[in-house]
């Protein structure tokens, strides 16, 4: 029974810049990159995704949640 | 960024290979005459270190970003004139005369530079003009000790390459030069 | 045997201090009307890569089937632990060596940040890091070319903090890189120990192993290390290293005030030999 973990994509803009739930949660779920790379180009700040990827390991300590400044973070216990 | 261009500047790769066309050349060696193979063989070596003068000559003054890179990297560290600029040059003047589109580099290590050719358009040349047997006695490996010589030598190395395979025996010729 | 040294070594010797395991050409010649666009690489099509193998982890089959999948593709792009003592024979061989930000750090964490906090610790290795301006996502914040000493000062600095020693390969047995990684932050340990994906990380050639004699049962090496291996055990009062789970990467070997854990060769021991 996973975790269900959603991001608000519309409130989540800069999550590169912003980091707070990639560095607070203590079991690392979530993982940031850019949605496209080119050549000769660093992608722009919009152009990042966070996701919770690795949400097997979340145990709904709801650090998250709480940290971020758009709340733009939703987890619930998941269902089986 | 800068869309810098990685690659060799094309129009040197066209001249030298113009300028060193591998069949053109074999014609003038007369292999079939069995007392010419002393002849050939010192014209062998011409071609191979005329072809290494005319490559660092042209490759010095066409910079392409990987060199310029390379060069940097090379002022900082102090390290990295072996293998990187014998390997650039080896690279121009076989990418100039050869059909294959990369030279296929066995080692390039701090102590050794090590590469393979599974074809040759030199040794090829020579067959169609001279026949196998005269392919085969490898009087074409003149052309490629003295390329590397050549290129050694302009760069302060001093150091005696040697031939690990041969087109005659192995199918494939690899030379090896190590520190 | 270990598979890659036996595929890829040099006369039985290991595999990544072959030196043909590092040669690439630094030119190509390009047909005219013929050039290829390059691959666009997306850090792996983003981390998001692995998305489907996590959410498939509450069906079992499925689960198999897609960590098969993986493993699979980890042939390919995949790694080693190294001790340092490989590592600073790796760095002998391998030219250029070109200190870049880790990437999967940036992925986990989203550090990249100026100064002290800079997670400046991966090497890239090969003529590949002579175009890196090629890819200024890739290599944020730029890389920096060090010499063999330099290369070497680099890697005892952070092993010796707690960071464990890995090869990447991209394009096995091609070696791109010297990682020093962190769990969890670091992708290829996560994979390997969270998710099973073997070729991802495999195992050192050598495993810790503790003289009782000169252990004092100070439980340093046990917050150090990054894979589960060793615990205090309570009425002996010495550390206890699993040395069926244990990589052999060494930290511990530093860690212990006593100098009492050492690597021993993997494939010495019968039971072990085998076991990556």
């Amino acid at each position: 029974m996973i975790p269900q973990i959603e991001i608000d994509k519309n409130k989540c803009a800069t999550p590169y810049e912003c980091k707070k739930c990639l560095q607070i949660c203590p079991q690392a779920v979530f993982a940031v990159a850019p949605t496209k790379v080119e050549r000769f180009k660093e992608t722009a700040p919009e152009d990042y995704e966070v996701q919770a990827v690795f949400k097997d390991k979340c145990v709904l300590c709801m650090d998250c949640v709480k940290v971020c400044p758009t709340g733009a973070i939703k987890v619930k216990v998941g269902s089986s | 960024m800068e869309k810098y261009n990685f690659g060799l500047d094309e129009e040197m790769i066209k001249e030298l290979s113009e300028e060193f066309a591998p069949r053109n050349f074999v014609k003038t060696l007369k292999l079939s005459q069995p007392h010419t193979i002393e002849d050939a063989r010192a014209s062998l070596e011409e071609y191979g270190r005329e072809l290494a003068r005319r490559s660092i000559e042209k490759g010095e003054k066409r910079i392409d970003r990987v060199y310029h890179v390379m060069k940097k990297a090379m002022e900082k560290t102090g390290e990295m004139k072996f293998p990187f600029i014998l390997q650039r040059y080896l690279e121009i003047a076989y990418l100039s005369i050869q059909p294959f589109r990369r030279l296929r580099i066995v080692a390039n290590s701090s102590k050794i530079i090590s590469y393979r050719l599974n074809e040759c358009s030199l040794y090829k040349a020579i067959e169609e003009e001279y026949g196998k047997e005269a392919a085969n006695k490898m009087v074409c490996k003149s052309a490629c000790f003295a390329l590397i010589e050549e290129i050694l030598s302009h760069f302060d190395f001093d150091i005696k390459p040697s031939l690990e395979a041969s087109m005659a025996d192995d199918r494939k010729c690899q030379f090896k030069i190590e520190r | 045997m270990c598979e890659l040294c036996e595929k890829y070594g040099d006369n039985g010797g290991r595999w990544y201090l072959n030196p043909e395991n590092y040669a690439r050409p630094l030119y190509k010649k390009v047909e005219k009307g013929k050039e290829k666009e390059p691959m666009i690489l997306t850090e792996l099509q983003g981390p998001f890569y692995y998305k489907p193998l996590i959410e498939l982890k509450d069906n079992p089959e499925a689960f198999e089937k897609m960590r098969e999948g993986y493993s699979k593709f980890h042939e390919t792009m995949g790694g080693q632990v190294v001790s340092l003592e490989d590592a600073k024979k790796m760095v002998e061989i391998a030219q250029p060596i070109a200190r870049m930000d880790c990437i999967c750090r940036r992925i986990t964490r989203a550090t990249l940040e100026d100064g002290e906090q800079r997670p400046r610790t991966c090497l890239g290795l090969g003529v590949g890091m002579f175009r890196w301006e090629e890819w200024p996502e890739r290599y944020k914040g730029g890389v920096e070319f060090l010499s063999t000493e330099e290369a070497k000062e680099h890697i005892e600095h952070w092993h010796k903090r707690g960071m464990v020693i890995t090869i990447m390969t991209f394009g096995t047995p091609y070696i791109g890189g010297i990682c020093l990684c962190d769990y969890p932050d670091c992708l290829a340990i996560r994979m390997r120990l969270d998710y099973g994906i073997k070729p991802m990380l495999l195992k050192g050639h050598q495993v810790a192993k503790v003289n009782y004699e000169e252990c004092t049962g100070c439980g340093t090496c046990v917050q150090r290390c990054q894979f589960g291996a060793i615990k205090m055990e309570v009425t002996t009062k010495k550390s206890n290293i699993d040395m069926t789970r244990c990589f052999g990467c060494g930290v511990c070997t530093y860690a212990c005030p006593q100098d009492a854990i050492s690597l021993i060769d993997r494939e010495k021991l019968p039971g072990l030999k085998e076991e990556w």
